[in-house]
């Protein structure tokens, strides 16, 4: 009993210094933020289209570029996401094989992800539009890659919580297995598929190494697909090492990461809030 | 299809069912061994036997829902209407629809009361709303659940009492017109009532149907089946007239179990 009493201590202890660790970052966060819009309006900073320091702090032109390219990868990831996770589940040849690979994939480096779009799809992209071939385009591709595997063994998994009962009566009713599957598998796991599609969504959101090698990292609002822009977290990789610590400079880092954070947690809640209802 | 694949002599009436040598094994698991039965046509044939002596494997075996088990492996045949359904040439699809199932427990689909008895027919093709509702309330009817549910088809069918969801199970079967029924203990998850409501729609049912319950309440199999077949460690002991089995059985084994001294 006394062993018991111990491993409860100590685990409290441990949770207790991870809830202070995430709380300290985040408040630390926050004072940082709190100098900087002590400096500037937060009016100005939320609907500020231009990014221009000192004279302005405008987030509009990441809050764009991060918005685009995360929509831009979800758009170009989901309908391989979804094939590949039906596929999968529908006991589908090589779907073992496949899922391994899925698994593979979302391991990769995003810097080696990022050197491989330098390399190959940027060149492309340029030829094909007669551009650089930087922007958000190209970081939505690449985050397509990075986000499918998660989608798509988020779905998977989502896929596989609905009960065996519904499809066994929906086999013996005759029904093919392709058919069980979107008749009946489908919408019972479509709460869960949502979520995993959020869940991508802050992945990409969040993603910033491979995004900052091919956005071309121009603090403006994004102008088109294949013209330089910035997202959040490139801007933020990118300034960081210029920016004198203690500067308005710096504190608007802070700002930025402050809004990355919300973001985040509206996109954890939501699939928070999504998965609870899926009932499986 | 083709009636010169039927191997054996059928007794006198007709087997709608009839089963040759049939073995099957999970992986080295054996769970049924050389079993040799017909099932009467128009008629219900218990199953009986403690847990795990293979009836509910021999059920699914019928419709060929033992496929979801990538390690099932069958020898001997299954002859229906006088068709080997393990052969390449069997449509699944079709077998299933004229071989139906109902499951030990009441699995309706999320979804309204009249689209889950309307799933089946659309599946298999039936687009016209006239001609769905008449199936849904024809098929409710048979079931007795007509009345318990006709001003509210709409609502989810998990708003139904354990015993309404089975007999709307058994409706959803009955939609795609089967000429089996296969029910693994379909009332083993029901109050006493509710069972007596799914024991008297079953013996209803028989006139229509050809009817394989399995089920280990002993009462229930001499109260509602024609046939009896008793299954232990995966082989059928005895199978005959009801009456027989339990007033009169061959085996000693059966004795032992019907008068409860194992199982």
């Amino acid at each position: 009993m006394r062993a018991d009493r111990w491993a409860a201590r100590v685990f409290l202890a441990a949770a207790v210094l991870a809830v202070a660790v995430l709380g300290g970052g985040v408040f630390f966060l926050a004072e940082r933020a709190a100098v900087f819009f002590s400096q500037v309006p937060a009016a100005r900073f939320f609907l500020g289209e231009v990014w221009a320091p000192p004279a302005a702090y405008g987030l509009l032109p990441f809050l764009g570029g991060s918005l685009l390219v995360t929509f831009l990868a979800l758009g170009l990831a989901f309908f391989p996401g979804l094939a590949t996770a039906l596929y999968i589940t529908g006991g589908g040849k090589g779907g073992r094989l496949l899922r391994l690979g899925l698994e593979v994939l979302g391991g990769i480096p995003a810097v080696v992800l990022g050197w491989l779009a330098l390399g190959e799809i940027l060149p492309f992209l340029g030829s094909l539009t007669g551009t650089g071939g930087f922007g958000p385009g190209a970081a939505g591709i690449i985050l397509a890659v990075m986000v499918l595997p998660t989608f798509a063994l988020l779905a998977i998994r989502a896929l596989e919580k609905v009960p065996s009962v519904y499809r066994e009566a929906a086999l013996a009713l005759g029904a093919k297995p392709w058919t069980v599957l979107r008749g009946v598998v489908l919408p019972l796991a479509w709460e869960g598929i949502r979520s995993a599609l959020i869940l991508a969504a802050t992945r990409a959101l969040g993603e910033t190494m491979a995004v900052q090698v091919v956005v071309g990292n121009a603090p403006v609002v994004p102008a088109g697909l294949f013209v330089p822009a910035a997202t959040l977290t490139s801007w933020i990789a990118t300034e960081m090492g210029h920016a004198p610590y203690g500067t308005p400079a710096a504190d608007s880092l802070f700002a930025l990461g402050l809004v990355l954070l919300g973001l985040a947690l509206v996109g954890a809640h939501l699939a928070r809030g999504k998965e609870s209802g899926a009932g499986g | 299809m083709f009636a010169s694949d039927v191997a054996v002599v059928p007794r006198e009436g007709e087997y709608k069912i009839k089963t040759v040598d049939l073995s099957l094994n999970y992986g080295a698991t054996t769970a049924l061994k050389r079993i040799n039965l017909g099932i009467g046509a128009g008629e219900i044939t218990a199953l009986i036997g403690p847990s795990g002596c293979g009836k509910s494997s021999f059920l699914r075996s019928l419709n060929r829902m033992n496929d979801l088990i990538p390690a099932a492996r069958f020898k001997g045949q299954i002859f229906f209407d006088g068709q080997d359904i393990n052969s390449p040439r069997t449509d699944v699809v079709e077998l299933r629809r004229r071989v139906g199932m109902v499951f030990q427990r009441p699995n309706p689909f999320p979804m309204s009361i009249f689209d889950n008895v309307a799933y089946g027919p659309r599946i298999h093709g039936m687009r016209s709303k006239q001609l769905l509702q008449s199936k849904v309330e024809e098929v409710l009817r048979a079931a007795a659940l007509w009345d318990e549910v006709k001003t509210k088809l709409r609502h989810s069918a998990l708003e139904l009492s354990g015993g309404q969801q089975q007999r709307l199970c058994i409706a959803r079967a009955l939609a795609v017109d089967p000429e089996v029924l296969l029910m693994d203990e379909p009332a083993s998850a029901l109050d006493p009532i509710s069972t007596a409501k799914v024991e008297e729609l079953c013996t209803k049912l028989a006139k229509r149907y050809t009817i394989v319950i399995v089920t280990h309440n002993l009462q229930q199999a001499a109260r509602i089946s024609v046939r009896t077949a008793f299954f232990l460690n995966g082989e059928l002991v005895e199978a005959g007239d009801t009456e027989g089995i339990f007033t009169n059985p061959q085996d000693k084994r059966t004795e032992d179990y019907i008068t409860g001294r194992f199982g």
